[in-house]
């Protein structure tokens, strides 16, 4: 009979060389009595073998193994619930005053509160020069008293015997009960190999070079009773098993309860709520609520009451409450968009009257997991919301959960690589390209032509990363995931500082709050929402128009027919390419066919290869049919097509006769996909089930890729609304306010797929006039300015910000500004003197040519300003002369319109001058090229000659190999696609040409045409050319 | 003056590839803080460029070779090439990190014009696997800026009959020269492009002290320097030293005794160059000049000296152990390595550590004059967990010779078998010449980083015979094997 009570997972960062998991389903399956996971300071792998432990029934005891200083080691057990908050107390604390990742534990922290917890003392008897840690014990015994005991751990050292007497000499020198105990590292001695890599990781060291700071054999593993027995007295191992028997703490018994002090004195939470959703539907529906509604709002109050999850709404409610008393844009994503109180609280902004609300995927009684919640605010201003948080609830009962950074193909590639010793550039090529991956021969041929003829060495590297894949490597900050108490939450969790300054995190994942019933608010940064508040502000000013999220005007036939047209630079979740040549083939004419335009372009219906017999039903090409009523009433909205995750789950219960617990399974399965591999347990079952029912074979199979590629980003329906309506407010703010649309976005940048130079150049497509950066008129912002005729045509116009002179900054911008309004600057010093601008920041003013009227030109601007750096005047009132000081009587030529303009791209990151492509037009090597605007002209499959400024290229992963790529001419962007074959002839043209000239066939289909690339010519000379030529011209 | 540049623009990468025929028409690129520094034409018609990051070159071409960059290597090569200049002019300069300026104005008569020098110059490092540019010029700064401007090219400005520049035209050549090619900061450049200038002609028609104003005095007196119009002294390299003297004898000697007496005076004048310069050396050579052909005889030292006598008394040794293979018309001792000499304080009480280290190197050094240097290893411990991996025989040593490391919990035997030798295991226990008995252990060590996969059990065994010996047991194979010996 045994209990493990020190054994260490992966979650002691390099050290554990097994999963928690793994230690446990092995310890049942050695029957033991009971196994501690005690890592060291941390409980980051607890709830994970808690949920292991539950499944394989056996007995889990919360514990951790702590280092005081070197050579004195402990673990601390927590038998009850007052240990358990103890335990959690001093790991925060010890947490809180080391920098993240590291721990400090003090001598009197042992001292106080730790009057439950039972520790075991290691002592390091296996040294040569020995001496006996007494002191060690006595200061142990002094807090512990009679909660203390002796490890004894035999590991086949050599001096086993010896090591067994030092420990039983200072056990009966300071009369401490021996107990056996493991130092274990990992479930089964066959990890020894990936335990020294892990090692060889955490020292830097190549595994070769470590000699004896490897550990010398693999005793560190659970081992079986039969050589436990051989290797320990047997009352030591009946003493462990007499101290888990004391151990009764399971984290079952961790309760959530709630901050009380959002509810007013004197109503019951359940009566808040429901007034403050009675006041949401009032102003919801001013002309009344209808009596489905109604029903709904009831059925779904009830379901809150029954469940107890009244202050999860409430808390939620008073987050975006402060959001939008603050003027912060917010919406709530997720499933909540399913729930119509979610609707009355301002939570969420999809109207219930828009879509099926499917309040069961939201909040089920069946399924005993917490409602999610996640919203989104402004990006810029996240950090408000979240600063309200901390001063609203503490930093003692709020935090963000953790992420899990784990192993992924390409960091293991590098850090076995590493470990292995190979050569850093070849470890850089395999990591590049994962086409070895999953082929043995394939990494194999790649060693014999690295010279490493050693095919051992291949196959063990192999072996190492699949092993090591999913291994923690370290906790980070998750993006928003707020976790928030009533007790203080150390009690519940430990708590370590995070990278950031004054942040900190909690030491589980969501995954592990999920395991646990325990509730987390999401607040996401979205910077679409930055962009539309700002454009709000902007129609205010300019426009004298009030206007919000809820007052713009649904169903407009403008903007969806600008959207049909594939015109959606700048428009959320549509303006990426693949969306932008969805969009004609699709032509969305309602709210709902956004929804569904949004969720269609993605890993899950691509995959599955939904998206073509959507597309043909939807086109009338096909016929739409249901086998049966209930595949009909799961697949009506989508023309019989599944597209969204919540339909392919049904799709498993009605069409597969999945039950509700094995659909519910699959989905978790689905969540986790990519990390492990319980989905491929539910495709036998999957297609099976779908066959006996007289689906066809190939339709399962699809169903089933479809749901693989739904895995890594899920889309389901009610989150594809939420972003709907995101999406057609941004379309509808383009087509009505293109000025002031583009103006909010350049102001949100960085966000989205596109430049500023790109989103500048559609702006003048669209009729927006540009004017340039100018240090006189410009505000850090781009801003818009009003033609002084208010009938002037566009109006108003677009002036460019400082923020896109590369160098400056905002201090620097808000002092110019205020510096000029009192009087124009009269030259380049004064400028300087009276903003006081450091040397870089006239630098980039005058390299962004942003002080023409001072300067004339950026060649003098440059001969001005270096005179500027290295002399300062002896009197001010010598002003007068600083000028032509200034130019030392010097008059440089300007620049050439092709320079002004590389100048111009170099220092702001665009131009307004003539785009490079019409400069070049005329050269010999571009003539007769197709423009851009003329492609659609072209005729299928004709021939054509184009050339652009590459400003995009990407290879899809879910595109076999294909490069998409953009050019960008003087008339537009033309999108080309690179077959493989044809990228290994032009690879280097690929990958450094700036300018290509390309032969190729045109493509259309549906309204957007492509380039099939067939030769590839790299003219970026030209462009050098062009630079040096201009030179020769004065 | 006459300054003529060499400028090795692929020294970084050709101090690895030159004379190595695997490398020999492969692309192959050096790197330097990831990215591309040097790289051969090969790699360049592949679509590897300078400045390329190492992942972008990795993109355009598979399984490329590619080779950390080295400064110390270059600087050493760039000094070596320094010294094999001197053989030109005695006035070479090193101008780092890959330039030689050579002032040859004064050697042209000597060399029969410039053209004989240059192709003197060229087919000896094509032999040496160098390429070079070179360039001619009034100042070292000017040459330096042909040799990359107008490489190889001085027809126009150099009169080959006259043996002299003409000062007009080369003034002309420097002034289309791209500034972008002056030797100043990358940002100094930057700033003068961004006047819109790109020849060093335009900048030069600006007004001196609107340049001093931007650029700064430094730029001003780097441009008087390339211009000649003030002095840019050079430090210039000394030969390299070494110690060489030749005695011949007027009748033949043929019997080694004899050459004990003037190898004694040569040794004596050896050892005072040693001291005046002080200096010491680890080897030196003799050489015996033979009726016909000769012989060599080398003196290794374990450490470095400078006295007389250990010098002789290693060479008498030596010429003891050797048959003279003719009759000895002269005799030369030569010595060209040399490391400086560093004066030790000498304490009251020299450290016994020190004086013992002392007597084994002379006792290295006599044993292996008389057996042969090879004869000697000495064992380097290493930190391994594998018995036969945690030592390593070297040669003997120049610094102390390896510690076995104490540190081990278990008993280690003091001698190690060559190989493990199998023992047999017999119904009434294990068997090697005789029973033995276990006694202690077992210690269990285990490696999964070699070819074979270890796994044993150590254990200390007692021989009838009252020896003990370090058996283990291979758990993979299950047998059972003596490793080592207890004393």
């Amino acid at each position: 009979m045994y209990a493990e009570l020190h054994c260490l997972s992966n979650f002691s960062f390099l050290r554990g060389a097994s999963r928690p998991e793994e230690l446990v389903a092995q310890a049942a399956k050695l029957h033991y009595k009971a196994i501690a996971i005690t890592d060291e300071c941390s409980l980051a792998g607890i709830v994970k073998a808690h949920v292991a432990a539950r499944d394989h029934n056996i007995k889990l005891i919360v514990g951790c193994e702590f280092k005081l200083k070197e050579n004195f080691k402990f673990v601390l057990l927590a038998p009850n619930r007052i240990a358990y908050e103890q335990l959690c107390a001093l790991i925060s604390r010890s947490r809180r005053r080391a920098e993240k990742g590291h721990y400090l534990l003090q001598e009197r922290d042992l001292k106080n509160h730790t009057n439950q917890l039972l520790a075991i003392w290691l002592p390091q008897v296996d040294q040569q020069a020995y001496q006996p840690p007494v002191e060690q014990g006595q200061y142990l015994h002094s807090c512990f008293e009679q909660r203390l005991w002796l490890g004894v751990t035999q590991l086949l050292t050599g001096n086993d015997h010896e090591q067994y007497h030092r420990c039983h000499q200072l056990a009966v020198t300071l009369d401490i009960p021996m107990l056996a105990c493991g130092n274990v590292h990992m479930h089964s001695r066959q990890r020894k190999p990936l335990q020294d890599v892990l090692t060889a990781i955490r020292l830097n060291h190549p595994v070769s070079s470590l000699g004896r700071r490897l550990q010398g054999n693999s005793e560190r593993y659970l081992r079986d009773i039969t050589e436990l027995n051989k290797r320990y007295p047997q009352a030591l191992l009946q003493e462990s098993c007499l101290v888990a028997e004391r151990c009764q703490f399971s984290l079952e018994e961790l309760r959530y309860e709630y901050p009380k002090e959002l509810v007013p004195q004197g109503l019951s939470a359940s009566e808040y709520l429901r007034q403050l959703v009675l006041s949401g539907t009032q102003k919801r529906w001013p002309e009344g609520v209808s009596p489905a509604i109604n029903q709904q709002i009831e059925h779904e109050l009830a379901l809150i009451q029954e469940l107890a999850y009244e202050y999860y709404f409430l808390t939620v409610f008073d987050i975006v409450y402060f959001a939008r008393s603050n003027n912060i844009l917010c919406q709530g994503r997720g499933s909540a968009a399913n729930s119509v109180v979610c609707y009355c609280l301002f939570i969420t902004e999809v109207s219930p009257e828009h879509t099926q609300l499917l309040f069961e995927r939201f909040i089920s009684r069946e399924r005993k997991e917490p409602p999610d919640i996640d919203v989104d605010f402004e990006h810029e201003r996240r950090e408000e919301v979240i600063q309200y948080i901390y001063k609203k609830y503490g930093r003692d009962h709020a935090a963000l959960a953790a992420t899990i950074i784990t192993y992924r193909p390409r960091s293991a590639i590098r850090d076995v690589g590493k470990a292995l010793g190979l050569d850093p550039l070849f470890i850089d090529q395999l990591a590049k390209s994962l086409a070895w991956w999953d082929r043995m021969g394939d990494l194999e041929q790649r060693f014999r032509e690295a010279k490493l003829g050693d095919t051992d060495l291949a196959w063990r590297f192999m072996t190492m990363i699949h092993e090591i894949l999913g291994f923690p490597r370290h906790l980070s900050q998750h993006v928003g995931g707020f976790i928030i108490t009533a007790k203080p939450l150390h009690t519940l969790v430990p708590i370590e500082n995070a990278a950031m300054d004054g942040r900190t995190i909690i030491q589980w994942d969501k995954e592990d709050i999920a395991s646990l019933g325990l509730l987390k608010i999401d607040i996401l940064a979205l910077g679409m929402l930055s962009a539309i508040r700002k454009c709000f502000s902007l129609i205010e000013k300019h426009y004298q128009t009030p206007i919000n999220l809820a007052s713009v005007p649904q169903g407009d036939p403008r903007t969806y027919a600008m959207l049909c047209r594939g015109d959606s630079l700048g428009v959320f979740q549509v303006e990426s390419r693949a969306q932008m040549s969805m969009l004609p083939r699709l032509k969305p004419r309602s709210f709902y066919d956004l929804v569904i335009e949004v969720a269609i372009v993605r890993p899950g219906p691509i995959q599955g290869d939904m998206v073509h017999p959507y597309l043909r039903r939807r086109q009338g090409e096909e016929a739409v049919s249901y086998p049966n009523a209930d595949v009909k009433a799961v697949l009506e909205r989508t023309l019989g097509v599944p597209i969204f995750q919540e339909q392919v789950i049904k799709l498993a219960m009605v069409a597969a006769g999945f039950s509700g617990g094995e659909a519910d399974q699959l989905r978790r399965a689905m969540a986790s996909w990519g990390r492990n591999t319980s989905l491929m347990s539910f495709k036998e079952k999957l297609i099976n089930g779908m066959v006996a029912r007289g689906h066809s074979n190939d339709f399962a199979e699809r169903l089933f890729r479809q749901i693989q590629g739904f895995g890594s980003y899920g889309f389901p329906e009610s989150h594809a609304a939420s972003f709907a309506l995101l999406v057609y407010v941004s379309a509808w703010l383009k087509c009505h306010y293109p000025a002031a649309f583009y103006c909010a976005l350049l102001n949100s940048q960085p966000m989205g797929f596109y430049s500023p130079s790109q989103i500048i150049q559609d702006a003048r497509r669209h009729k927006v006039s540009v004017n340039a950066i100018d240090s006189d008129i410009s505000q850090w912002d781009h801003t818009l300015e009003d033609h002084p005729d208010i009938n002037a045509e566009p109006n108003p116009a677009l002036r460019v910000g400082l923020r896109l002179a590369k160098g400056f900054n905002r201090a620097a911008a808000l002092r110019l500004c205020e510096a000029r309004q009192n009087k124009p600057f009269n030259n380049l010093r004064d400028l300087a003197m009276r903003a006081q601008l450091n040397r870089q920041e006239i630098q980039a003013l005058v390299s962004a040519n942003a002080t023409e009227r001072l300067t004339r030109n950026r060649h003098q601007g440059h001969w001005q300003r270096q005179a500027l750096e290295n002399h300062k005047p002896l009197l001010a009132e010598q002003e007068a002369h600083y000028s032509r000081q200034l130019d030392d009587g010097i008059e440089l030529a300007a620049p050439s319109e092709f320079n002004d303009m590389v100048a111009d791209y170099n220092s702001t990151g665009l131009t307004l001058k003539r785009h490079p492509l019409s400069q070049l037009r005329d050269s010999p090597a571009l003539k007769g090229c197709t423009l851009a605007r003329e492609l659609s002209n072209i005729s299928h499959g004709r021939f054509v000659r184009i050339a652009g400024l590459v400003t995009g290229r990407q290879r899809p992963g879910s595109a076999s190999g294909v490069i998409f790529m953009t050019l960008e001419d003087d008339t537009g962007n033309i999108n080309v696609i690179v077959w493989k074959s044809t990228q290994e002839l032009y690879r280097r043209q690929l990958m450094g040409g700036k300018l290509l000239m390309i032969y190729g066939t045109a493509e259309h289909k549906d309204g957007v045409t492509h380039i099939i690339a067939g030769r590839i010519v790299d003219q970026s000379q030209l462009l050098e050319e062009a630079q040096l030529k201009s030179r020769d011209f004065h | 003056m006459l300054w003529l540049c060499l400028h090795f623009p692929q020294l970084p990468l050709e101090i690895f590839t030159r004379h190595q025929p695997e490398t020999d028409g492969k692309p192959c690129l050096l790197i330097d803080k990831n990215r591309v520094s040097h790289c051969n034409k090969q790699a360049i018609a592949a679509g590897i460029n300078p400045g390329m990051s190492v992942n972008t070159a990795n993109a355009v071409m598979d399984n490329l070779h590619s080779l950390p960059r080295s400064t110390d290597k270059e600087a050493k090569a760039l000094e070596q090439l320094a010294h094999w200049a001197y053989r030109f002019t005695p006035a070479v300069s090193i101008e780092s990190p890959c330039d030689l300026l050579l002032e040859v104005g004064s050697v042209l008569k000597l060399f029969q014009g410039l053209d004989s020098v240059l192709d003197e110059v060229k087919k000896e490092l094509a032999e040496l696997g160098y390429s070079v540019q070179t360039g001619l010029a009034h100042t070292p700064k000017a040459a330096w800026l042909m040799a990359r401007a107008r490489p190889n090219d001085h027809q126009a400005y150099f009169d080959d009959q006259r043996q002299t520049l003409n000062k007009q035209s080369l003034k002309q050549v420097l002034n289309e020269i791209p500034l972008a090619l002056l030797h100043c900061p990358a940002t100094q450049i930057e700033q003068m492009e961004q006047l819109g200038l790109s020849l060093i002609g335009e900048l030069m028609d600006l007004p001196v002290d609107a340049l001093g104003k931007r650029f700064g005095k430094g730029f001003l007196r780097y441009l008087a320097e390339l211009r000649g119009e003030i002095a840019d002294p050079r430090t210039f390299i000394r030969p390299q030293q070494h110690f060489e003297r030749e005695i011949y004898f007027a009748d033949a000697v043929d019997n080694s005794q004899q050459l004990l007496f003037p190898m004694h005076r040569m040794l004596e004048e050896f050892s005072q160059f040693l001291h005046s310069h002080q200096l010491e050396c680890t080897n030196l050579s003799w050489r015996l000049h033979l009726h016909q052909g000769q012989q060599d005889i080398a003196i290794n030292l374990s450490q470095p000296r400078h006295d007389e006598s250990t010098f002789f008394q290693l060479t008498r040794t030596s010429l003891e152990n050797q048959k003279l293979q003719g009759k000895v018309e002269g005799l030369s001792l030569h010595c060209d390595s040399f490391v400086r000499f560093e004066q030790k304080t000498a304490q009251l009480f020299e450290s016994l550590e020190v004086s013992r280290s002392g007597k084994i190197h002379s006792l290295i050094d006599k044993l292996g004059t008389r057996l042969g240097n090879k004869t000697i290893t000495s064992l380097l411990s290493r930190d391994e967990h594998l018995p036969e991996e945690a030592s390593e025989p070297q040669p003997p040593a120049t610094e102390q010779p390896g510690q076995l490391p104490l540190n081990f919990n278990a008993p280690r035997p003091a001698w190690l078998l060559k190989h493990p030798v199998s023992i047999s295991q017999t119904q009434r226990g294990l068997y090697w010449h005789g029973k033995m008995t276990l006694t202690q252990g077992p210690e269990r060590i285990e490696s999964h980083w070699r070819k074979k996969p270890a796994e044993r059990d150590y254990f200390v065994a007692k021989h009838e015979n009252g020896a003990m010996y370090w058996v283990f047991h291979d758990r993979l194979n299950d047998n059972w094997f003596a490793q080592g010996v207890f004393s």
